[in-house]
């Protein structure tokens, strides 16, 4: 399988604590990869280099072959404050769209309208249009509300497209949150514990979701910290322990390895 | 009483744009039975209405403090007197340069700042308008004529009248503010007006939604100040003196007393806002010295009971509201 997301050997250190050291793995096109720790492995950090919040110490990760974060520039351009990764919002122009830990909706704004927000990197009218009120701005303003609709109603949140986003119930937020995120229309979708604080039924819904994007075409990188969920949904696992990357297979795999099972146990075993 | 009050306001809401042509109409024929004094006045509220509109753009829809916002006023006042003054450009041919000019210098400025947050960047902003202020009175490059400013600009004409009682300057200046507001209007629906609104909300979930929020605030920066400049053109035309004093910090801070008391992100909220800071204090000319005072007070007392400002857009007093109700409710 072509890999869409390749990391190589990314480092990021604050201060004097590594947060990730040397990790490499690779995604492939249309899996779902589970990333699992336990607390305070590097995993969001990990999360937060390959979306373009943090730049990388060290180390390269490239999407469909193109270099989003690269090894830290050096002289003058070091000295111009060039990062080591591209911005934020041009990785997610290019294909890689998030959610949050703690969810990070617009608030005040409505369910339609925080999804028309994930429609920015797909258009294009800016002041000119705006003020003119083109034909073609017009049109494009159509298409969005049109387009935000369907991903509304893709995650099963149409009955709920004028709500106020803070309104919503816990629940649909992170649904709200998915829909946005799709809205960018990703060729990669990473989840960063999206079952967090959801019931049973929530998280076999989400499942389902997930599932269902992945036929769609969609490759997924998922943190998640609930075990049974990350066993069920995912193709491969790869698991951090301590910023570094300790195992990696099918989720089987996985549980079998003693490093693993070492990481996840061996603090108890210490402790007892 | 309240109940065909309540009547009006429904009918109102249902037809917006009966609400509006009867809000031109009104300002069309309010300066009529006006002296020329109070049409002066009326002048000026408008003037400042546009002035408000502009910074509107960037502290309400943007949501970034900008304390220096006369520098650009005063920076359009300027361009529109030199080209009329030194290479004898009719003023309202000037306006595009003096909208221009501003613009740019609004890019320039705010470029290197726009990485600072909140009170930081309120901070620079004071600073920058200060720069401003100072190389205007140093008489920059010559051609700003030192602490007196600069004089004999001549009055704006159209088709080949001149423009000299304030009555025609008070429909030069209706003319431009309405095509302000309608302007507003669209920016606020639009796809960059979302924009702002999601920066001002959250800058990192906006990242994440591929929204570059350093160009967006630019763009904001840049509106502002262009059209702040605007404003200072159609000044320079109707006073035919321009000075440094345009650029002074109090100047700032009354535009964005009228932002901030009129309802951050409100188009009507900055007529409130005018009336409140520019029209009453002209009415009551003989507390004029008070009129820092006022200032004062009306702060302190809007902080206090109604933060969101008098007219505020209905997301904003959202915002607000919410950020108390968090603030009261016990933590966890």
């Amino acid at each position: 399988m072509e890999a869409l997301l390749e990391l190589r050997g990314v480092t990021k250190r604050f201060g004097g604590l590594l947060a990730v050291d040397a990790v490499d793995f690779t995604v492939r096109a249309g899996e779902i990869l589970g990333l699992i720790g336990p607390n305070g492995a590097g995993k969001t950090t990990l999360f937060n280099l390959i979306t373009g919040f943090h730049p990388p110490t060290e180390g390269e990760i490239r999407l469909r072959g193109e270099a989003i974060a690269f090894p830290p520039p050096a002289g003058v351009a070091r000295l111009a404050g060039r990062r080591s990764s591209l911005p934020a919002h041009r990785i997610t122009a290019l294909g890689v769209a998030r959610t949050f830990q703690t969810i990070r909706l617009f608030k005040n704004l409505t369910a339609l309208e925080n999804v028309m927000s994930g429609l920015h990197p797909r258009t294009r009218a800016g002041i000119w249009g705006a003020l003119a009120r083109t034909p073609a701005q017009r049109r494009e303003e159509r298409w969005i509300v049109e387009r935000a609709g369907e991903c509304l109603a893709r995650v099963g949140l149409g009955a709920s497209r004028d709500e106020l986003a803070a309104n919503l119930p816990y629940g649909l937020q992170r649904r709200l949150e998915l829909a946005r995120a799709l809205a960018t229309r990703p060729a990669l979708l990473a989840l960063d514990e999206p079952a967090a604080g959801l019931n049973e039924r929530e998280t076999d819904d989400l499942v389902d979701l997930v599932r269902g994007l992945r036929a769609e075409g969609l490759t997924l990188l998922l943190i998640e910290h609930d075990m049974r969920l990350v066993m069920r949904v995912s193709d491969r696992i790869v698991v951090l322990d301590h910023g570094r990357k300790i195992a990696a297979g099918t989720p089987q795999e996985v549980r079998r390895d003693p490093a693993v099972i070492e990481a996840y146990l061996g603090a108890e075993e210490e402790g007892g | 009483m309240i109940e065909s009050a309540a009547a009006i306001l429904r009918i109102a809401r249902r037809r917006p744009l009966l609400v509006q042509a009867a809000l031109l109409l009104l300002a069309l024929l309010l300066p009529l039975p006006l002296s020329d004094y109070y049409r002066t006045v009326a002048w000026r509220t408008g003037i400042y209405v546009l002035l408000g509109l502009s910074l509107n753009v960037v502290v309400g829809y943007a949501g970034l403090f900008q304390l220096g916002h006369a520098a650009f006023y005063a920076i359009g006042a300027y361009t529109a007197a030199i080209l009329n003054l030194r290479c004898g450009v009719p003023l309202l041919a000037a306006l595009p340069a003096s909208v221009a000019v501003a613009g740019a210098a609004g890019y320039l400025i705010t470029r290197p700042i726009l990485h600072l947050r909140g009170d930081y960047l309120a901070i620079v902003t004071i600073a920058f308008g200060e720069v401003v202020r100072l190389a205007l009175v140093n008489n920059l490059f010559g051609i700003t004529g030192g602490a007196n400013g600069l004089s004999g600009i001549d009055r704006p004409s159209l088709f080949g009248v001149e423009l000299r009682a304030p009555i025609a300057h008070y429909y030069l200046m209706l003319f431009f503010l309405a095509v302000t507001i309608a302007a507003m209007h669209r920016l606020e629906r639009s796809r960059l007006g979302r924009a702002w609104l999601c920066v001002r909300e959250d800058e990192e979930a906006a990242a994440a939604m591929g929204i570059d929020a350093t160009r967006v605030k630019l763009q904001a920066f840049v509106i502002g100040s262009a059209w702040a400049g605007l404003a200072g053109g159609l000044f320079a035309g109707k006073l035919t003196v321009v000075a440094p004093d345009l650029a002074k910090f109090m100047e700032s801070v009354v535009l964005f007393c009228i932002v901030v008391l009129g309802g951050t992100g409100s188009i009507p909220g900055v007529f409130v806002g005018a009336c409140g800071m520019v029209t009453l204090p002209e009415l009551f000319r003989p507390l004029r010295d008070w009129r820092d005072a006022w200032l004062g007070i009306t702060m302190v007392v809007m902080m206090i009971a109604r933060p969101e400002g008098i007219w505020p857009s209905r997301r904003v007093q959202m915002e607000i509201r919410g950020e108390k109700e968090e603030a009261r409710a016990p933590a966890g």
